[in-house]
């Protein structure tokens, strides 16, 4: 399966696909492009992925989350190319017999997805710089500039 | 695939007179005792720092992951990685004391930002 997609992703369709009779609850996340990010205004996003090893790490993810709560039937989603605020990112839906299960494994499948899956992205910025962001600087992402001087 | 020193190393009277099957093999001996190539891909904020997201090094062996960060470092635009990025040896992350082998795909990741 393909869980990365240039398209809008379909949240309903994704619980429809792991919903069945034996499993009574349903959790679902949903990531959006926010407005906002360090205190600037963000007009739009641009998100990038090393393809081949996103779709492995996503498989794994998922593989995992089986693994841990064998119950649960979990569908993931992530978006690629260019996004406006308010689109969805990101998309994971789980359904298992209870909500125990349910919560868990779509938390787990998130919390891993933003800590392994190799995916970027690039904020245009209202001042008409841009950014990449990188969660693990102090600001949150690297120093922006003139969006005039960035390589295609 | 080139196959550089292939008539002044070890194995070049088999080049000459064990025929073509033969000589396939004596190549890849040769070239394999000598250096290692590999796919280099940069991506976002890295591919950005050097102008470019694929690069083919040939390196001498042994070379590692190190060896591909070192001459990453070496090239214009190169200082700007850190020390030790994160590093996915053909699709699963390494250290930088891998190993690598001919063909292998070196992927160079800047922090994930995915979500």
């Amino acid at each position: 399966m393909a869980f990365l997609r240039e398209s809008p992703l379909d949240l309903a369709g994704l619980i429809a696909a792991v919903t069945t009779s034996e499993r009574g609850g349903v959790a679902s996340f949903l990531g959006l492009v926010r407005n906002h990010h360090a205190g600037r205004e963000v007009l739009r996003l641009e998100y990038s992925a090393y393809a081949p090893m996103a779709e492995r790490e996503c498989a794994a993810v998922l593989a995992e989350a089986h693994a841990r709560w064998p119950m649960a039937q979990v569908a993931l989603e992530h978006r690629i190319g260019t996004l406006k605020i308010g689109d969805a990112a990101v998309a994971v839906a789980a359904a298992a017999p209870h909500r125990d299960e349910a919560f868990a494994a779509c938390r787990y499948v998130i919390e891993e997805v933003k800590r392994r899956v190799p995916i970027w992205k690039r904020e245009h910025y209202a001042d008409g710089t841009v950014g990449w962001v990188d969660p693990t600087a102090p600001g949150g992402s690297v120093p922006a500039r003139p969006e005039a001087g960035q390589a295609s | 695939m080139s196959c550089p020193g292939r008539f002044g190393g070890p194995f070049a009277f088999r080049v000459l007179f064990a025929g073509p099957g033969r000589f396939r093999e004596t190549c890849r001996m040769s070239v394999a005792s000598e250096v290692v190539t590999v796919q280099v891909l940069l991506f976002a904020r890295f591919a950005e720092l050097l102008g470019t997201e694929r690069l083919e090094f040939e390196l001498p062996r042994p070379a590692s992951v190190q060896s591909v960060l070192d001459r990453l470092l070496s090239l214009p635009g190169g200082a700007g990685l850190p020390r030790r990025p994160l590093v996915a040896l053909n699709q699963v992350q390494a250290s930088p004391d891998t190993l690598l082998q001919d063909g292998d795909e070196v992927a160079v990741l800047p922090p994930l930002a995915g979500g």
